[in-house]
């Protein structure tokens, strides 16, 4: 580049000049009429050379056109019948043949509006980056539907079909760049499962129940992180781990019908210089039991708006499956204590009434030197259910409290016992504790009482000894003045009466 | 930047002539937003699009992409897009924001998918012809100092002459973000130049 033209001629000028040099070398206006006007393009019966009239020309008998689509038509349905139905086969036919896959888009699109206008969805939007790494706290048990961008602004829009105000395991995704506007969607998808308004009805009817297994949840943090009385927990190789939970409610439709699932997440990270590393596990209870699933991909279609796939290739979530809720592994931990950082007040979902929480959050605790942090389910429901799990030496004796944070907070709320769970000989301990201090504290308060009434009645004596006092001076200065009168009569007599 | 008169779109021929805003506002922004709403059925109208705004969209494509081969081809995608819209409301704003927001949105997922294919995103190409590849190593250098977005800001207040609040449209940021960032790549540019000459 030459500075010199730069400078004196400034850059603006330059610029447009050269990009207007380089446009101008642009010609593929041809290009897109063929795709725009295709049939303008197909229509070969004027040229003198066509294959069909060559045959002509040689007198061969031109065979029905019909037969001719009916084979290909043939042939097409035996090589799907007989592809096997892999990842890979269904890559290769969303890619293949671009009108189709426009074709399928744009039915993915008007589903999703027309359900969206019946009001059967709800959405959330999210960062595609922030889907795609941590989709367990986003979508728990579906994997994100659309390959990582790398673009700052792309979003996703969730959408999920909700049956009496509780979600399902039907989803539809559009993943959109800046504002959400039909000209900025850049692909969609859908899961696999669609649930009839029959069905709904049905759910609706039979009065769902939900089932939730607490026990299993605390005993496999117990089972499996270690309290290390200094504060933190530790996993099974001895690393400082931030362990967290939370809960999901949806009715979930497979092969064996449509049923109340609570899932269950337990995650967490281990945030060890070179080492940093995110896991999770997740049961599904229902009326049947408990089942334990991992994230997975649900989705029938994701296209592009060009009809290309748009999965990824290969998962961008932090989160590796650990199986911790059906693992037989028994370690010494025997305490565990948690605390729910989020709380409703007011219809906002804060952390003790600080900052509203807003989607993608993190969520840090410390006391003194010691602290961790962990990232929070995305959903503000999801939100109230999770859990921080901490070693309960954090909260050695009833004065002691732990800080907590969320992304947007500059200072803390404080947790103490009062606000936590433990394990049973923790909250015993604790129950003790608060028992001691409550007794502490009514006697502080009878102490107090008690020096109050001293110091009512030793202000009284002090008051009537200051009255004796006083009455005594007043006939002092009675008998006194008694005197004086009678020493100024003798003087002068004249003043007698 | 201060702007030299106006050339409609940066284009040529018949439609390159010199008016002032308030002309271009009023007559231009109508002709464009009948010529989207005719270019699924005509090909005439998609022609004088093509013609008016072939540059527009290949200078904001090349911001983005930095390659020529991937910039024709958003232009290719650009057009081709825009002749498949069959609701257009002119009411939504004017058309030529319209384009270049299409633009930009396929200029991003070419580079999105031309960098998941490649692995080296800066063997950028440049075309066949010398001029060609010269001015395209001369723009990339010129904008190189400066971030994508400061770059998409410049080309389209140079090369598109579009106002600031056009370009928060279609970028979907404030007008004052567009501003800073403009005036920023303008310091960038200016310090850039002062330090080589100097050196």
């Amino acid at each position: 580049m030459k500075d010199k033209d730069f400078n004196d001629q400034g850059f603006e000028k330059i610029l447009r000049e050269k990009m207007n040099e380089l446009s101008d070398s642009v010609d593929c206006f041809d290009k897109i009429s063929a795709r725009a006007f295709p049939q303008d393009y197909l229509d070969f019966s004027d040229g003198e050379f066509t294959v069909s009239d060559l045959e002509n020309v040689t007198g061969r008998k031109r065979k029905l056109p019909a037969l001719k689509w009916a084979a290909i038509g043939a042939a097409a349905a035996v090589c799907i019948a007989f592809v096997p139905k892999t990842g890979l086969a269904d890559r290769l036919f969303a890619n293949l043949g671009s009108s189709s896959g426009k074709n399928r888009f744009r039915s993915l699109c008007t589903e999703i509006t027309e359900l969206n206008k019946e009001e059967e969805l709800y959405f959330f939007d999210v960062d595609l980056d922030v889907y795609a790494k941590y989709d367990v706290l986003v979508t728990p048990g579906v994997s994100c539907p659309f390959e990582e961008s790398g673009e700052e602004g792309t979003m996703v829009r969730v959408f999920v079909r909700t049956v009496e105000g509780v979600p399902t395991n039907q989803y539809y995704a559009v993943e959109y760049e800046g504002t959400y506007a039909e000209e900025n969607i850049i692909a969609a998808a859908a899961s696999e499962v669609t649930i009839s308004k029959e069905e709904a009805a049905r759910i609706e009817e039979a009065e769902p129940v939900f089932t939730y297994d607490e026990p299993l949840l605390t005993e496999t943090v117990r089972d499996h992180f270690i309290a290390s009385g200094s504060g933190s927990l530790l996993d099974a190789e001895g690393k400082d781990t931030a362990v967290a939970s939370y809960s999901h409610n949806a009715f979930f439709k497979d092969e064996n019908g449509i049923r109340p699932v609570t899932m269950t997440v337990l995650y967490g990270h281990r945030n060890i210089p070179a080492d940093e590393s995110y896991f999770y596990d997740i049961c599904a209870s229902s009326g049947s039991g408990n089942s334990f699933v991992q994230q997975e991909d649900i989705w029938r279609a994701s296209l592009y708006y060009n009809g290309r796939s748009a999965k990824p290739e290969k998962s961008a979530s932090l989160f590796t499956y650990t199986s911790l809720f059906g693992s037989d592994i028994e370690q010494n931990g025997d305490t565990w204590a948690y605390v729910f950082p989020y709380s409703a007040v007011n219809g906002r979902v804060t952390v003790k009434g600080h900052a509203e929480k807003t989607g993608y959050d993190l969520v840090s605790a410390a006391k003194g030197n010691y602290g961790f942090i962990v990232p929070a389910p995305y959903g503000d429901q999801d939100g109230l259910s999770m859990r921080l799990f901490f070693d309960p030496a954090l909260l050695g004796s009833i004065d002691d409290s732990i800080e907590v944070y969320s992304s947007v907070m500059s200072s803390p709320a404080l947790f103490s016992s009062s606000d936590a769970s433990a394990d049973d000989i923790t909250m015993a301990k604790w129950e003790e504790e608060a028992a001691q201090a409550e007794f502490d504290e009514e006697q502080q308060r009878l102490q107090a009482e008690i020096e109050a009434q001293r110091r009512a009645a030793a202000q009284q004596t002090a008051a009537d000894q200051h009255l004796q006092e006083k009455r005594a001076n007043e006939a002092l200065i009675a008998q006194v003045l008694s005197a004086k009168e009678e020493e100024l009569s003798r003087l002068d007599p004249s003043a007698k009466g | 930047m201060l702007a030299d008169p106006k050339l409609f779109a940066g284009g040529e021929g018949a439609i390159m002539r010199t008016i002032n805003n308030d002309e271009q506002t009023a007559e231009t922004v109508g002709t464009v937003n009948r010529l989207i709403m005719s270019c699924n059925t005509s090909k005439e109208s998609l022609s004088t699009l093509y013609t008016m705004f072939k540059q527009n969209i290949f200078a904001l494509a090349f911001s983005i992409t930095s390659d020529y081969h991937l910039s024709e081809d958003c232009v290719t995608e650009t057009f081709v897009r825009l002749s498949q819209i069959t609701e257009f409301d002119p009411r939504r704003g004017d058309g030529k924001g319209f384009i270049l927001t299409i633009a930009r949105n396929v200029a991003l997922e070419l580079r999105r998918r031309y960098k998941r294919e490649c692995t080296d995103f800066f063997i950028q190409s440049y075309g066949e012809a010398d001029k060609t590849v010269e001015d395209s190593i001369f723009i990339n250098q010129l904008l190189k100092h400066l971030n994508d977005k400061q770059r998409q800001v410049v080309v389209m207040k140079c090369c598109s002459d579009l106002t600031f609040r056009e370009i928060a449209k279609i970028m979907k940021c404030p007008e004052s973000t567009v501003k800073s960032r403009y005036k920023k790549a303008i310091a960038i540019l200016q310090e850039k130049a002062g330090v080589s000459s100097e050196g």
